[in-house]
């Protein structure tokens, strides 16, 4: 321990900066996220460099379309915006509320712009064959890291399910389609899948 | 409500699949119980650090779009009873029934509204505001005082918003109270949304205390859903999403 603090120690003394480039993200984006619910554009602009691409990401592996994709990103930002004064920091972290907003705006594009089926043929023309997975386009990361460890901890029916849901973006009809499952297995193995990675990533910034 | 029901609920938030409906059931039962809420908080943490490392960069021009689109877009100003749950989608607040009587009532109580409507004739969206019935009485009361009057109170992302119809008087009556203020290039847009798409009634803009009555003539709401969105300054042919109320 002593020796520990006698290398961290002089380190923050001498860089100040160097505290701040290891701040927690989410405090960052609260701060951000309270500025922008004061009215604040240029706040609001730091957020969006900060957020864009995982709202992007989470759009885009729902609808695939690019174009489509920026539309609805877009429109997370604008809601993210005007319903900035509902966010609460105590139920959840700045990018927790962005990502599951344009997740379910990209759920939403889908429902109205095109039917299941449609889409169905569509994803499968435009996943990537089998062994060039999406890690690809993973950006490394110690929390990439940390998810991939904790998904294969899960029974292979619940990391399954939870990876086309999250992963590939596909909807539990498409799910349950593909796997030949009844829609409420579906359903319960996400929650349970969810259930066990709670205590191992819900404390993600 | 049942575990397995509250499972399925939380379940069909993480994934973003939550009909309006379950949305509002799943938020009244977090709001009564805190146990669910935090089970809903925790698993859409969850989904969020699953997806979270696969970001991926927008094109740049995206950027300046977004600011663009924000400097034209009003903030909700006033929290409508509580901080949004975490399911990322703003609730609907409470007032989702609206007695007619109290809707009336609280029309009476506001003359400088009467007086505001009666000062111009205006064409908005096609259709045209009437300052003035020809027998010189107030066409705004008109519509809310008849006897077929019937009243919807339109819910979502914002709130506030009523619609009074009568059939006798062909004509429908936007009512609104603490009403995001637009800037100048905005307006909200109604819209008939049925079967075969939306059909635009108008446009209408909240005055500087959020408050807005404006009469439409030749909209029959009946058999449709009533959307509201926000759209540039002279609205638009079709609407733009998201539906910000609607009922």
């Amino acid at each position: 321990m002593t020796a520990l603090a006698a290398v961290w120690m002089p380190l923050d003394r001498a860089h100040p900066w160097h505290h701040d480039a290891i701040a927690s993200p989410r405090t960052d984006h609260v701060s951000l996220m309270q500025r922008v619910q004061a009215g604040d554009d240029a706040a609001f602009a730091a957020l969006y460099d900060e957020l864009a691409g995982v709202v992007f990401g989470t759009v885009k592996r729902v609808l695939r379309d690019p174009a489509m994709s920026e539309e609805v990103t877009q429109e997370v930002f604008v809601e993210l915006w005007r319903t900035a004064a509902r966010f609460d920091p105590e139920r959840a972290s700045v990018s927790t509320w962005a990502i599951t907003m344009a997740r379910r705006r990209a759920v939403d594009r889908v429902r109205r712009e095109q039917s299941q089926r449609d889409r169905i043929e569509r994803s499968a023309a435009q996943r990537a064959p089998e062994g060039d997975s999406t890690d690809d386009t993973v950006v490394a990361s110690i929390e990439a890291e940390r998810v991939a460890r904790a998904l294969t901890e899960l029974p292979d029916e619940q990391r399954v399910v939870i990876e086309m849901a999250f992963i590939d973006g596909d909807s539990h009809a498409d799910i349950a389609e593909r796997l030949d499952l009844p829609l409420g297995t579906v359903k319960g193995r996400v929650r349970l899948g969810l259930k066990k990675l709670g205590g191992k990533l819900g404390a993600a910034p | 409500m049942t575990s397995d029901r509250i499972d399925e609920l939380i379940a069909l938030a993480a994934l973003g699949e939550l009909s309006v409906e379950e949305r509002d059931e799943l938020d009244e039962a977090a709001r009564r119980d805190q146990t669910i809420a935090s089970e809903l908080d925790e698993a859409l943490a969850a989904a969020a650090a699953i997806q979270r490392p696969y970001a991926e960069d927008p094109p740049a021009a995206l950027r300046n779009s977004v600011l663009a689109a924000i400097a034209s877009t009003a903030q909700e100003l006033v929290d409508d009873g509580g901080a949004d749950l975490a399911s990322g989608t703003p609730h609907s607040g409470s007032a989702s029934v609206v007695s007619f009587e109290a809707e009336r009532a609280r029309r009476r109580f506001r003359p400088g509204l009467l007086a505001a409507a009666a000062v111009a004739l205006f064409f908005v969206g096609g259709v045209a505001l009437v300052a003035t019935n020809d027998d010189g009485s107030d066409p705004i009361a008109a519509v809310i005082d008849a006897p077929d009057a019937t009243v919807r109170s339109l819910t979502g992302e914002i709130d506030g918003i009523t619609v009074i119809y009568s059939a006798s008087e062909g004509a429908l009556v936007v009512e609104g109270d603490g009403l995001a203020v637009l800037a100048d290039r905005a307006t909200y847009q109604l819209w008939l949304v049925g079967d075969d798409g939306a059909t635009s009634v108008g446009t209408f803009r909240p005055d500087a205390d959020g408050t807005v009555s404006q009469r439409f003539g030749d909209a029959d709401p009946i058999g449709f859903v009533l959307g509201v969105t926000q759209e540039p300054a002279g609205g638009s042919e079709s609407p733009t999403l998201p539906i910000l109320a609607s009922a």
